[in-house]
């Protein structure tokens, strides 16, 4: 068998063996499917008032009640995974190749440039990220749109800590070295060798920041600075379910068991993607499986 | 000394960032498409020219801007922030109310998160795979995924609307005097047990729900490093010496692993300080948090301003002060 096929073969019986990453990749299938069909399976529109169905709690019509307008939360829940799953990636998207690139050269030239490319990133960070985000979400006016500008505008730093100390590492690798030697532009180094090489822990953590960032998403929305109502973001409807919850529990709960389902889910998939793709631990994974055939 | 010129050089680091993080945001500050009249001065100068000269005159806003830069320079290091346009105070004397709130709240959730992360992490580590194992594993992961508004708002509903035990919101129901701002000390001072008891009943709540993602990311932490200084020979070598169990680990053991998350304090800290900012809204706790927002919302500009500095200030000093920290705690480069 092909070396990669038989390593992704082995990357999938991993993933089968490990439930706690099963149960994780479970949760990140479901968030996309309801994310993407969400729309279709509601049986009621997101912004439908029926004043006479107020506050009805959940029951076989509402599987999740009603709220204060009479609004299905059950179709809310469900459109809410449209919004927050195309405004997470929207928000990684902004952040992830900008600063995967800054990374990436900052740390293959290293030297003074690194030097400085970093500190800057240190000043970056010394802001704490909620706080610049709902400062820029306010100055543009608060809305989902401008909630997920504003966190694509202050996750970048993160990337491009990962990328330095990824680029800081392989540039004394063989193949740089023999590229360059060849000839090759510091661009082509950086693209053709230096980025890809770098992809797992990229890729990991782009999966695990995907369930943090729409996590707090839902905390500006929460907050006032991101969604605005009829949006049935789930932070929101924390935020607007909040008064009622004496008396309707279920406004406030089940979108919050929502997001904290989706941040669950993308985390514990994350470190099994970790595990899978980190060289050392894999390599660990695969002496242990053989050391069972010998046996 | 190697130590010597490395502490020095985070120093200075730490300095450099400081200059960078005031300048930045002074850049910004000019940067932004806002109207400066509006912004720094409010609503109430749009129709008095003479009291916009004055504003601007006090703000320097005529000035050459490496002079505004000279004299933000200046006005950053002495507190000065301006003039709020929406409370009419100055905005240190409004920070100097707010500040200890959300300091005290910090600090009692920087001590909850310490001890019960290393705590849980440690039995984690001595009862390893066992039930107990288990249930702090799950819970550690469970807890740093719980949305904090969520889960403030989960305590709320639990403990002080169902069982009353705390009560639901603000900082402290009896009147305390005001000296230096902080509740604890203030009350200690005067010696109003009342209050400071009240105090701590207020704290609970807010502290939980601030420390929560921490205790689960600490607690991890704090396993994981257990487990691998378990697995050192030194240990082995402890228990033949014939040492009991508890010398071992807590002579031992404990002193080593407890490193890692030490060294993490500095972060830990930045991101209780933004889960503050929601814990703070939803608690009504009249801190930095509920400044922040309020003064978003309302475009507070020179507020806004002020917040921001104040807390990337405090973000990289703290980071400066547990990078020496953890210096200090691993032997290895204390050099006795």
């Amino acid at each position: 068998m092909k070396p990669r096929i038989r390593e992704f073969r082995f990357s999938l019986y991993m993933l089968r063996r490990n439930k706690v990453a099963l149960a994780g990749l479970a949760i990140v299938a479901f968030f996309i499917f309801i994310g993407v069909f969400g729309s279709y399976i509601a049986p009621y529109s997101y912004r439908s008032i029926n004043l006479e169905e107020k506050f009805k709690p959940p029951s076989a019509t509402h599987l999740f009640g009603t709220d204060d307008l009479g609004r299905d939360i059950f179709s809310r829940v469900l459109y809410g995974a449209f919004f927050s799953l195309k405004a997470g990636i929207m928000a990684l998207l902004m952040s992830a190749p900008i600063g995967c690139l800054l990374g990436a050269f900052a740390g293959y030239y290293s030297g003074k440039i690194g030097e400085i490319i970093m500190r800057i990133v240190d000043i970056f960070m010394a802001f704490p990220a909620l706080l610049l985000a709902m400062a820029i979400a306010a100055a543009l006016g608060p809305s989902l749109e401008n909630a997920t500008l504003a966190i694509g505008l202050v996750w970048w730093p993160y990337y491009v800590r990962l990328t330095y100390s990824q680029a800081l590492s392989l540039r004394e690798r063989m193949y740089v070295e023999a590229a360059r030697s060849m000839g090759a532009s510091d661009r082509y180094t950086v693209f053709r060798h230096v980025l890809p090489n770098s992809f797992a822990p990229i890729i990991t953590k782009v999966t695990m920041d995907l369930g943090v960032v729409i996590g707090t998403i839902a905390g500006l929305s929460f907050l006032g600075f991101g969604a605005q109502p009829p949006l049935p973001e789930w932070g929101r409807m924390v935020s607007e379910g909040r008064i009622y919850i004496l008396s309707a529990w279920w406004e406030v709960s089940f979108p919050g068991i929502m997001v904290f389902l989706v941040v669950l889910g993308f985390s514990l998939f994350g470190d099994a993607l970790r595990d899978l793709l980190d060289p050392k631990t894999r390599r660990m994974m695969e002496v242990r499986r053989w050391k069972k055939t010998l046996s | 000394m190697n130590i010597g010129r490395y502490i020095i050089r985070r120093i200075l680091l730490g300095i450099v960032v400081l200059f960078g993080v005031v300048t930045l945001t002074f850049v910004v500050s000019r940067i932004l498409p806002v109207d400066p009249v509006y912004a720094w001065i409010g609503a109430y100068g749009k129709e008095r020219p003479y009291f916009i000269e004055l504003m601007m005159a006090k703000y320097h806003l005529r000035e050459p801007l490496w002079i505004q830069y000279f004299y933000y320079l200046g006005d950053t290091l002495t507190g000065n922030f301006g003039v709020s346009p929406i409370s009419g105070h100055e905005i240190s004397y409004d920070l100097s109310f707010r500040f200890p709130a959300t300091f005290e709240l910090t600090m009692v959730s920087l001590l909850v998160t310490m001890i019960a992360g290393i705590l849980l992490g440690v039995i984690s580590a001595i009862r390893k795979d066992t039930v107990i194992d288990h249930v702090v594993r799950t819970l550690a992961l469970g807890v740093t995924a719980v949305p904090i508004f969520w889960f403030g708002i989960a305590l709320q509903l639990i403990f002080s609307a169902n069982l009353g035990w705390f009560p639901l919101t603000n900082q402290s129901d009896v009147t305390w005097t005001r000296i230096t701002g902080f509740l604890f000390v203030d009350t200690l001072i005067t010696g109003n047990v009342n209050a400071f008891l009240d105090g701590l009943r207020h704290i609970v709540l807010p502290a939980l729900t601030v420390s929560a993602c921490s205790i689960g990311i600490v607690a991890r932490m704090t396993r994981a490093s257990m487990l691998e200084v378990l697995n050192e020979d030194f240990v082995t070598m402890a228990r033949s010496k014939g040492l009991p169990e508890t010398a071992v680990v807590f002579r031992h053991v404990f002193r080593n692993a407890a490193i890692p998350p030490i060294t993490v304090l500095g972060w830990t800290f930045a991101s209780l300080l933004q889960g503050a900012i929601i814990t703070e809204t939803i608690f009504a706790w009249p801190g930095l948090g509920t400044y922040a927002t309020s003064s978003i919302y309302q475009i507070d500009f020179p507020a806004v301003m002020a917040v921001t500095i104040l807390a990337a200030i405090n973000v990289v000093i703290v980071n400066l002060l547990t990078d020496l920290a953890a210096l200090w705690a691993d032997p290895r480069t204390r050099g006795t």
